[in-house]
């Protein structure tokens, strides 16, 4: 494909690296990531077969798979994976309906269109840390402002975050307030790429607008809608940022999930090895359910 | 300058003025130190005064502070990568110290104290309460210098009290009727106790003593299970259940003390370093209304406050011993633990609360009362004495949590003794 | 409820009530950020009275604790120095990734930076920590922009690699027929005309960057701390700080909605390329 001449110098070189400017241009980008991840990533591996101290005061020994045999029998592992996926099955569904449904109020002639996408941004360019600390001031049993809406609507006041019960849907209310917008906009992208075509035919036809959403709109968003849930699915099983901050994994270990317990395991009780056991389960347990729903998404 | 500071020091340091004089502060001059502290107000207090030693000793002092729990998480990560670019750290030796010792993190500082070239004559290590010493002296050496000293205390609201015409509890069944009686009037909540977790350990601790517990049995194993244990966690629970705020289970002290300062509590039992919270108009709308009182003896018919002892310690990788150790004497001395005293810190030199500036300035001489009576009785090990402490706490955290929602609490606890005993297999 | 009979009426009703949703749902996203504007300009007994306060003489006091007393405008420029960096750098090693991920359809290579979005970053911490304080990195620019290219680095190929898919093939070759060499021609063509997208995966990864919260928190020390430990760090001792820690949730969110609502067109671009073509 290349047309260099051969005769002078310094094209010889750059057709050189012309001809291998396919290992060449992401080489180096390649090589940072190996080294920023991978290797981070075995040596974790390496961490996780060691019954490991953070320091001396216990000794460090080869225990094999051990410390997977004891997760297995952890009862508080179980408990991480079960809130872990209680906040995702909550969280994500409910990001992919009321994502839908913002992509479609915005896929018209909206007033000041442009400021109101980007007020719809906000929640989830903000600064997590700074979020987080609003919330968990909003959410205070006694003096939270959600509370003082409750009464006013004459519902009573709630723990919110407080409830053993509750504490799980109100992290989740949290992650889809900052995720929705999102999904919306991904969804945006993709109802406002579709071809007319299949919309005239239909309309045509004498379809109903319930009736064009579900024959054309509907399939014809499916692998955005899939983009959309493994982005968010991937992204929901790790929340940390929002949890450590609002609950500490509280009340007791009612919103501890596995990313959260492995950071407790990992710096405040310094059981190295274990704490990196778990990381790789969740490691294992993200990558399985992003190549399940590819799985899901091939099928269809 | 620096002449005349150390005049002042000198005359300071009673009964030493000619040695203080000969002492060297400037052995460690050009070089820099590093100290992580905690967000707590003996560092607010003492870090207006840093100049003053930098300007004494020419040692450089570079002080980062974080908030508690991120505190204790970076000063473990620090030291376990051994690097020594950290060195001096504030330390509760009852919490992390056997972990800290047993790593080899911690430099053993009486070979310090009892080297006059290192230690300047007025020190005085006699002067701080034994309870202190005690408690920042782990396996038989000291390794933290104490800089604060509180104990478990009732704070309540003198108002109220009157009010209702109630008397101030002395024993925990006093403390129940009184957490009745006056829960959901005039808009507070009877009682506020730590609830959440792993933090509720250590306030749970002088329940715990008063109805004759203990953690740990002779052979090391726990004692969770005993009915000590399960009479302290059911009476400290049921006071939550009945008679606390809404949602303790989420409360360590900061969410207690805020309660408190915003008159939705009758009173609640911490340590008695919060009055400086509670008797601020800025930061509380009952200043002027706050009652101490000494912890109430349980049906042992003991008081069994505990002793709290923050310290500062030095790294055993630190590279800058001596001028660390300059600074932590002098962090320490007599004129510093005054004036933390005087920012309503609870310090840890008797010298402090008995000399005459501060009984002239004490504005709640009723608290300073009992933290010094307390100190004679009160049990410095509010932590279970193990060294995956944070582990220990944080499962203990859980039955505390199940108990005061209303689970078995005898089933919570047995629970976590068989969990406990697990951890102690492996310290064996 | 003539202008019901009408299809221009039906019409108009059908926008005034999807119009109304709309706005209950911005009120929804936006109730968050106007609680914290109103809590940072009340004090604190303003803002722990039983019934909010709504109307009130808002104070600054908050914003000159927090920047003042915490110095808050150093942390901004520490936050400031590695996000860009971050993004520099990103962008250089970035821009040719994604340019030969979609030129030469390295289909495999584009899954596999995927991937660095998969793994926990808690997963990293350990090692990192380990190895930078054993180059003293710690506390040192270099530790936290290397390890914030974690961030800007798969964002930015992400983002650009749909920007340089839309380039037509013809007109590099055209640019090669007359001689140029095809990195020449990345350089000179091709770049110039993803602009936009070059600065929209900028600003996105300078935003995740500045947000970023867990590596700064074991990785920096007081010469490079960022704001959001700044802000945790504002949670002091004593009772909870309402005005205090929205002052600073405000300080730290600000520069990022500036960013964004500059070039917010851009944004929706970038953040749905990435989403739609994976």
């Amino acid at each position: 494909m290349t047309q260099t001449s051969p005769q002078t110098k310094p094209e010889r070189r750059s057709s050189f690296i012309d001809r291998n400017l396919r290992w060449l241009m992401p080489g180096p980008a390649v090589l940072l990531l190996f080294v920023l991840t991978i290797l981070p990533l075995i040596f974790n591996l390496v961490l996780s077969t060691q019954d490991r101290f953070v320091s001396a005061a216990q000794q460090s020994s080869f225990v094999g798979l051990g410390n997977y045999l004891d997760i297995l029998r952890d009862e508080r592992f179980w408990n991480s994976v079960w809130q872990m996926t209680k906040f995702t099955l909550i969280a994500v569904p409910a990001q992919l309906v009321f994502g839908l449904l913002i992509a479609m109020l915005l896929n018209r002639q909206v007033p000041a269109q442009g400021p109101v996408r980007a007020l719809i941004l906000l929640p989830m360019i903000s600064t997590p840390v700074a979020i987080a600390l609003i919330w968990a001031l909003m959410f205070n049993p006694q003096l939270g402002v959600l509370n003082y809406f409750l009464e006013t609507l004459g519902l009573g006041r709630s723990l919110w975050v407080a409830d053993e019960r509750l504490v799980i849907p109100a992290l989740a209310l949290v992650d889809i307030w900052q995720w929705t917008p999102l999904v919306a906009i991904i969804l945006l992208a993709g109802l406002q790429t579709m071809p007319e075509e299949p919309f005239e035919a239909a309309r045509i036809d004498g379809a109903s607008p319930w009736q064009l959403f579900w024959r054309v709109t509907w399939p014809l968003l499916q692998p955005t809608l899939f983009a959309a849930l493994t982005l968010r699915l991937i992204d929901a099983l790790k929340t940390f940022d929002i949890i450590e901050v609002i609950t500490q994994g509280g009340p007791g270990i009612a919103s501890e999930t596995l990313n959260v317990y492995a950071f407790r395991a990992g710096f405040e009780f310094f059981r190295v090895g274990y704490a990196a056991s778990l990381l790789t389960m969740l490691l294992l347990l993200v990558t399985a359910i992003a190549v399940g729903v590819n799985l899901l998404r091939r099928a269809r | 300058m620096k002449r005349m500071f150390g005049l002042g020091m000198a005359a300071l340091l009673v009964g030493s003025l000619g040695l203080a004089q000969n002492f060297n502060w400037e052995q460690a001059r050009g070089t820099q130190i590093r100290v992580l502290l905690n967000q707590h107000p003996w560092t607010t207090a003492i870090t207006p005064f840093l100049p003053e030693f930098e300007r004494l000793s020419g040692v450089r002092v570079v002080v980062e502070t974080f908030p508690e729990a991120q505190f204790r998480n970076k000063v473990l990560v620090e030291l376990a990568s051994g690097t020594g670019a950290l060195d001096a750290f504030m330390l509760t030796p009852n919490q992390e110290g056997n972990l800290y010792l047993k790593s080899g993190w911690l430099e053993p500082l009486s070979s310090y104290v009892s080297n006059p070239a290192l230690t300047a004559p007025g020190f005085d290590q006699a002067d701080f309460f034994p309870a202190s010493i005690r408690a920042a002296s782990i396996g038989g050496g000291l390794v933290g210098l104490p800089i604060q000293q509180e104990t478990t205390m009732l704070f309540y609201r003198k108002d109220l009290f009157q009010k209702y015409n109630i008397a101030v509890p002395k024993t925990f069944a006093e403390l129940e009727a009184a957490a009745k009686a006056l829960h959901n009037r005039d808009g507070v909540a009877g009682i506020g106790l730590r609830g959440r977790g792993a933090a509720a350990t250590s306030q749970l601790a002088p329940y715990l003593f008063g109805h004759g517990g203990d953690w740990l049995s002779p052979n090391r194993r726990s004692r969770f299970f005993d009915t000590e244990w399960v009479n302290a966690l059911t009476f400290y629970s049921g006071l939550l259940r009945n008679y606390g705020p809404a949602g303790s289970t989420t409360m360590s002290w900061p969410e207690i003390t805020s309660l408190f300062a915003q008159g939705k509590l009758a009173m609640f039992t911490d340590g008695s370093l919060f009055k400086s919270i509670l008797d601020d108009p800025r930061t509380s709308t009952v200043a002027d209304k706050v009652g101490y009182a000494a912890f109430p003896a349980g049906p042992t018919g003991k008081r069994t406050p505990v002793a709290i002892t923050w310290a500062l310690s030095m790294s055993k990788a630190s590279k800058n011993k001596t001028a660390t150790w300059l600074f932590m004497q002098w962090a320490t001395n007599k004129q510093n633990q005054l004036r933390v005293l005087l920012a309503d810190v609870p310090a840890s030199r008797k010298s402090a609360w008995n000399s005459a500036e501060y009984k002239a300035k004490d504005k709640t001489p009723e608290w300073s009362a009992i933290n010094l009576e307390q100190l004679e009785y009160a049990n410095p090990v509010w932590n279970p004495p193990v060294v995956a402490v944070g582990e220990v706490r944080d499962i203990l955290g859980r039955a505390i949590v199940t108990a005061i929602n209303g689970g078995n609490v005898r089933d919570a606890l047995t629970r976590a003794a068989t969990q406990t005993n697990t951890v102690l297999d492996k310290e064996r | 409820m003539i202008f019901l009979r009408t299809k221009a009426g039906r019409d108009r009703l059908n926008n005034f009530v999807l119009n109304t949703l709309l706005l209950l749902v911005l009120v929804f996203l936006l109730f968050p950020f106007v609680w914290m504007i109103l809590t940072s300009l009340r004090d604190q007994v303003q803002n722990t009275s039983a019934v909010p306060v709504w109307w009130f003489w808002p104070t600054l006091q908050n914003y000159r604790d927090v920047i003042v007393g915490n110095n808050f405008l150093f942390f901004t420029y520490n936050s400031f120095v590695i996000a860009a960096a971050a993004t520099g750098l990103g962008l250089l090693f970035g821009l040719p990734a994604a340019y030969a991920i979609a030129r030469f359809k390295l289909r495999g290579l584009a899954a596999w930076i995927l991937v660095s979005r998969i793994i926990p970053y808690i997963t990293f911490l350990l090692p990192w920590f380990l190895v930078f304080s054993n180059l003293r990195l710690i506390d040192t620019y270099l530790a936290l922009i290397v390890t914030h290219l974690i961030i800007t680095l798969p964002m930015i190929i992400w983002v650009m690699i749909a920007f340089f898919e839309d380039i037509p093939l013809d007109l590099e070759e055209a640019a090669m027929v007359d001689g140029m060499t095809r990195f020449g021609t990345f350089l000179r063509i091709v770049v110039p005309l993803v602009m936009p997208g070059v600065v929209t995966a900028s600003i996105l990864a300078f935003i995740y960057s500045w947000n970023q919260f867990l590596f700064s928190l074991i990785l920096a020390g007081p010469n490079t701390k960022t704001v959001p430990v700044a802000v945790f760090n504002f949670i002091s001792y004593g009772s909870i700080n309402f005005g205090g820690i929205a002052a600073a949730a405000v300080l730290i969110t600000l520069p990022v909605v500036i960013l964004s609502l500059i070039v917010q067109r851009h944004i929706v671009r970038g953040l749905t390329s990435g989403g739609v073509k994976g």
